[in-house]
């Protein structure tokens, strides 16, 4: 069902380490998230996932909000995160720039997030996600710092 | 909808069409109809009357309700079961079309297979028509996210061992079971009203773009049908009468003639079926048959089903430019987004004529006529 996945997408930082990448996926799309430790792999989640929906470029850090999650599992947890930050885009019209993980573990996530409201024109949407989904979601160590993997439902 | 218009009466309006139909009917992509609020207890009301309660607010007609499945609202839906979480954006996106392979499309009858069954669904050569697909938007999402949380831990009280996390369950009879369907016969509902509002602003649309009165316009409904939906159903399993719960995913009930459960003046020739192609192909009304009751639980397919990835087909369309491409084939198309389009370009899916002729061949359901798009709206 994953057809591989494209290098180009992911986005480079300065050490040329690659935070985040698009899986392709038939009718859906997936994330494959980097992170050295685990608030750095959630934090590039968040930025991963809005990435897809809109040109951060565009999008200013005006208006924060605070997230806070109960824990069970670090991949239920990925998906609720996400899944968090598409309920606010959805209900509050949010994109999210800026993430700040405070605290994530087995026992939960706090973290703080900034964006502004969408507007049109000003911003645009690429496209539309409908869901986080738990289908081959997988939040595991690798090479010294986190991976994770989610199929998003479009 | 099938119209009283025939593909001539709108030459050289398809663009002004396309464009009001992007402003009345909002994708939900940051627009909302700003005329519309709901409070909490009208929203309740939505979940437990479906298309019901869109008619009394006058979205559409009794008319309508008639050629909806299950009249457009499921029996049994408590909106009690449903998180408040899913109510908030429940209410942030009724009457709004959505993103994804979700659109408005006015097209027209470019080939008729079967005459007479056309001639009872009112359908003829060269008129115009108007598909609307789209369904529960985030309300459904939100149901299913929480009830996935419901599942995961009923499906470790029943010891049902899963393959993928997503695949969670419960049996139907359990508490968590019937919770759920309780659950899920709201965002049926709720998609059922969706697509009665967005119905009428399309012939809010044609009255207000064509100037002609909803009588010369005749916009009325041929079918509402569900895509992704689990329905309690009595089938003949094995020579025996069985009551069953056939889930539908990425499929479509096709009920035969004579069938109680489809309208009456269609009980002669069968349920109507809509199979959507993509936006620059064409599209398929069908009619269930016998033979997909005894084969298939009375259900075929419901579309063309993708062949690229959304992320491979934006690859595919860079450097194309997409919307000029379908008008240079007579097609107008306006979107949220480049991107939004570009995802669907018709090089992504399978040929919806293929797919069509497989299950015609097999029988579970049966070719009616072909519709070719004009102008096309999405999220």
């Amino acid at each position: 069902m994953i057809c591989g996945s494209s290098s180009e997408e992911g986005v480079k930082v300065k050490k040329r380490r690659k935070r985040f990448e698009i899986l392709d996926h038939t009718a859906d799309i997936g994330l494959i998230v980097y992170g050295k430790d685990l608030k750095t792999l959630f934090e590039n989640a968040g930025e991963a996932f809005f990435h897809l929906i809109t040109d951060l470029k565009g999008v200013k850090q005006k208006e924060e909000r605070k997230i806070e999650l109960k824990g069970e599992s670090l991949e239920r947890m990925m998906v609720d995160w996400l899944n968090e930050l598409l309920y606010l885009y959805d209900v509050e019209n949010l994109l999210f720039k800026g993430f700040k993980v405070e605290a994530v573990g087995e026992g939960g996530l706090r973290a703080r997030v900034k964006g502004e409201l969408f507007q049109e024109g000003a911003h645009v949407i690429k496209t539309g996600v409908k869901a986080v989904t738990h289908h081959q979601i997988q939040v595991k160590r690798e090479d010294g710092g986190w991976r994770a993997q989610v199929i998003l439902d479009l | 909808m099938r119209s009283g218009l025939s593909r001539k009466d709108i030459q050289g309006r398809m663009k002004d069409l396309v464009d009001t139909l992007f402003i009345n009917i909002p994708s939900g992509v940051g627009s909302h109809r700003k005329d519309l609020k709901l409070n909490r207890e009208e929203q309740r009301q939505v979940l437990k009357k479906g298309a019901r309660w869109a008619v009394e607010k006058g979205f559409g007609t009794a008319k309508d309700i008639e050629h909806i499945e299950e009249l457009g609202c499921i029996e049994g839906a408590d909106p009690d079961r449903v998180s408040e979480r899913a109510m908030e954006r429940g209410r942030a996106q009724l009457g709004t079309l959505g993103s994804g392979n979700h659109f408005v499309e006015v097209g027209y009858v470019a080939e008729v297979f079967d005459n007479d069954v056309a001639r009872v669904l009112g359908l003829w050569k060269d008129q115009v028509t108007v598909l609307v697909h789209t369904g529960s938007r985030g309300f459904g999402h939100q149901v299913c996210d929480d009830y996935i949380r419901v599942m995961m831990d009923a499906a470790r009280k029943y010891r049902i061992e899963l393959p993928d996390p997503q695949l969670c369950c419960a049996p139907i009879s359990s508490p968590e079971g019937s919770r759920y369907l309780e659950a899920m016969a709201c965002a049926a509902n709720y998609a059922f009203t969706n697509r009665q509002m967005i119905s009428h602003w399309v012939r809010e649309t044609f009255e207000q773009v064509l100037q002609k009165s909803p009588r010369d316009l005749k916009l009325d409904l041929v079918y509402d049908v569900c895509h992704n939906i689990a329905k309690i159903e009595t089938h003949m399993v094995s020579g025996e009468k069985k009551k069953l719960c056939v889930h539908r995913k990425g499929a479509t009930r096709a009920f035969s003639p004579d069938h109680r459960d489809i309208p009456e003046d269609y009980r002669s020739i069968g349920q109507p079926v809509l199979i959507p192609g993509d936006m620059g192909r064409c599209s398929y009304v069908l009619i269930g048959t016998e033979r997909a009751m005894k084969e298939t639980f009375g259900s075929t397919c419901h579309g063309a089903g993708r062949v690229m990835s959304r992320h491979q087909a934006i690859k595919m369309a860079k450097g194309r430019a997409v919307v000029r491409e379908m008008e240079d084939k007579g097609i107008i198309v306006k979107g949220a987004s480049r991107g939004t389009i570009e995802e669907e370009i018709p090089d992504a899916y399978k040929d919806v004529n293929d797919v069509v002729n497989v299950v015609h061949h097999a029988g579970i359901s049966l070719k009616v006529v072909k519709l070719v798009p004009m102008g096309v709206i999405k999220g």
